[in-house]
């Protein structure tokens, strides 16, 4: 895909790396080949500060309701039940926050590369319960995003959130269970039927030895003053990543058939680099961008770029990129898009200055993708594809997604469609050089700017829209359409 | 599975139920491969579907050769009899409650610290790992010794 790119092909690649298209990306990467349109996208990402956004969330977070012995029970229940309150409307906050910066970044391609990753490794809000601890991951995600999966293995294995999540924090000889190794097998890395019962037990013993605990300079807490009982949250003193070398099972471990002195750190670098990893993350990134691929010639070869590169992101991505099944027509509109990419890319294409995203995130969340909860408390991600829009009122839901945006500010100053044309001038073709009337070039206009799939008529739709008038009614008539599901 | 020879014993006639027992306590010995589950045991943690399952800390345990005397946290009381296979990897265990449930699991002990995942037998398989996810069957628990073997 050398040559360049048509404005179809174009919006293709746009929709599928950067949500939508827009009219300033188009202006911008007219002319270029797929590679060079890729090459941008993925530098204008890469040079946006990885500390972008700026947390929102007061740091460090405080335990406001340790479970001290000293206190009496009612206490205790009251201010457990305020810092649950508490931690509730953060979460919210930040699940705006975080779909505000997808919406309004100059870095979409890292953003949807986060949304990725956060759908691979799979994500938890009520197992972590924290929201500073989310929000942390996510800035992990942004910086770790651009580099390789190594690198970004190597840090989510002693990420807070992540500890929290699959259960390392305070992993020990006395451990409950070996869960955080298999999650990893299964989930992160080498994947069903690439692990045995054997690697589960190596692997936990190789993740030993790490905890969470009170920041430096901040006021210790004795386990002896806490409850023995109360739950983990309530005898968590803070999120500082720390190692005991005393909790830490030392010795060779044999895993995958290596054996060596694994821990946490070489073990996560060592699975990310095996074959079944690199085949796992190259499938996942076809699923995720639509790429259809039914000889499996494309993955056999994100497999050989995976291990050669060293799980290279920009290199895996661009070799999607410029793949020939990246442009065949099965690719082509075959996506459904995420509930995610349906928000974000209908306020980019509308331009939305101040989308309401406390209401979309509720929206999102009723349509089956709540933003830091994937499925099965967070062991894995979506399933994506037709789970998207089943059961039925699935559908049905993504539908009100212009109800959802109703009310919003647009900036995009385009005129209301007009009112429904008689019926001898709908079925009229105008003629060659014939203009058309203002009315229905800002619709056609707003359909463009929309991109549904192909094959919506343009009077049937303002004949519908006139029901509802304004930009913002021919905008939601459009994405009731199941055209505009895909991308 | 070695049987427990004291599991024979119940329900004999009480001439035989004396002949086992004058037998047993010839013996003076459990069977080795249960020595190392001998004495009283408290649960200090627990998972099932891959969350923290605490209603059952402080469940405590006592084997004394065969036979098992479990009070759960809630005051339970279950007794039975207890089968291992310490060939198997990892190590089986059994637990045949006296009302005909049987619990499926590994077993694995280090120290003070003993670690089972079980089933119940029909339900699931028996497990293979130390681990359960918001998919898989078993309850992990964690127990520590809290008294040694008489």
């Amino acid at each position: 895909m050398a040559d360049a790119l048509t404005h179809p092909q174009l919006r293709h690649l746009l929709r599928r790396l950067v949500f939508t298209a827009t009219p300033e990306y188009e202006r911008r990467l007219s002319g270029l080949d797929a590679g060079s349109v890729f090459d941008e996208l993925w530098s204008a990402s890469a040079v946006a500060s990885a500390g972008e956004p700026e947390p929102i969330l007061p740091q460090p977070w405080r335990n406001t309701a340790l479970a001290y012995r000293a206190l009496e029970t009612e206490e205790r229940e009251v201010r457990r039940a305020a810092q649950l309150e508490a931690h509730r409307r953060q979460t919210a906050e930040l699940r705006a926050a975080w779909l505000g910066h997808m919406i309004a970044s100059g870095a979409p391609l890292r953003e949807n590369l986060v949304l990725f990753f956060h759908g691979f490794f799979g994500s938890s809000s009520t197992a972590v319960e924290i929201p500073q601890a989310l929000e942390q991951r996510n800035a992990l995600m942004r910086s770790a995003a651009m580099t390789s999966m190594p690198a970004l293995l190597d840090q989510l294995v002693l990420d807070p959130a992540m500890m929290i999540q699959i259960g390392m924090d305070g992993h020990g000889p006395d451990r409950v269970s070996d869960r955080p190794a298999k999650l990893i097998l299964e989930h992160w890395t080498v994947g069903p039927g690439g692990y045995t019962d054997a690697d589960v037990g190596e692997l936990s013993s190789a993740l030993t030895g790490w905890s969470l605990g009170a920041a430096e300079g901040a006021e210790t807490v004795s386990a002896a003053e806490l409850d023995p009982a109360a739950s983990a949250i309530e005898r968590r003193s803070g999120l500082n990543v720390r190692f005991d070398p005393s909790r830490h099972e030392s010795g060779p471990k044999t895993l995958l058939g290596v054996t060596r002195e694994f821990d946490a750190r070489s073990a996560l670098r060592d699975l990310a680099l095996r074959p079944a990893t690199a085949r796992r993350v190259g499938r996942a990134l076809l699923e995720y961008f639509g790429v259809v691929d039914p000889e499996q010639r494309l993955a056999d070869r994100l497999a050989s770029v995976y291990l050669e590169t060293q799980g290279d992101l920009r290199t895996l991505l661009r070799t999607v990129v410029t793949s020939s099944e990246m442009w065949s027509e099965a690719s082509r509109w075959s996506l459904i898009k995420s509930p995610v990419h349906l928000a974000v890319a209908a306020c980019r294409q509308l331009e939305m200055a101040n989308p309401p995203l406390s209401a979309l995130t509720g929206w999102l969340e009723a349509a089956g993708q709540a933003l830091f909860d994937t499925p099965n408390n967070g062991e894995g991600g979506w399933p994506g594809h037709d789970a998207w829009i089943t059961p039925p009122d699935r559908l049905a839901i993504r539908y009100q997604l212009p109800h959802v945006l109703a009310g919003a500010p647009l900036a995009l100053g385009l005129a209301a469609p007009s009112a429904p044309r008689a019926a001898s001038e709908q079925q009229a073709e105008p003629e060659a050089g014939t203009d058309r009337d203002s009315t229905t070039l800002a619709a056609e206009t707003l359909l463009d700017r929309l991109d549904p799939a192909p094959g919506l008529a343009l009077d049937t739709l303002e004949r519908r829209a006139a029901r509802y008038g304004g930009t913002l009614g021919f905008a939601g008539v459009v994405m009731a359409t199941p055209h505009y599901q895909l991308a | 599975m070695r049987v427990i020879s004291n599991a024979l014993c119940k329900g004999l006639i009480p001439a035989v139920a004396l002949l086992c027992a004058a037998g047993a306590a010839a013996q003076q010995s459990v069977d080795e491969s249960l020595v190392p589950l001998q004495g009283g045991w408290t649960v200090t943690a627990a998972e099932q579907g891959g969350r923290p399952f605490d209603a059952i800390k402080g469940g405590v345990l006592d084997v004394d050769g065969e036979a098992f005397d479990l009070v759960t946290a809630s005051g339970n009381e279950i007794g039975g009899v207890l089968r291992v296979e310490v060939d198997a990897q990892p190590q089986q265990i059994d637990f045949l409650l006296s009302d005909g449930v049987v619990w499926e699991g590994i077993f694995t002990v280090r120290g003070d610290i003993l670690r089972m995942n079980y089933v119940e037998r029909g339900d699931a398989e028996r497990p293979t790992i130390f681990a359960t996810t918001s998919d898989t069957p078993g309850t992990v628990i964690v127990l520590r010794r809290t008294a040694a073997a008489d």
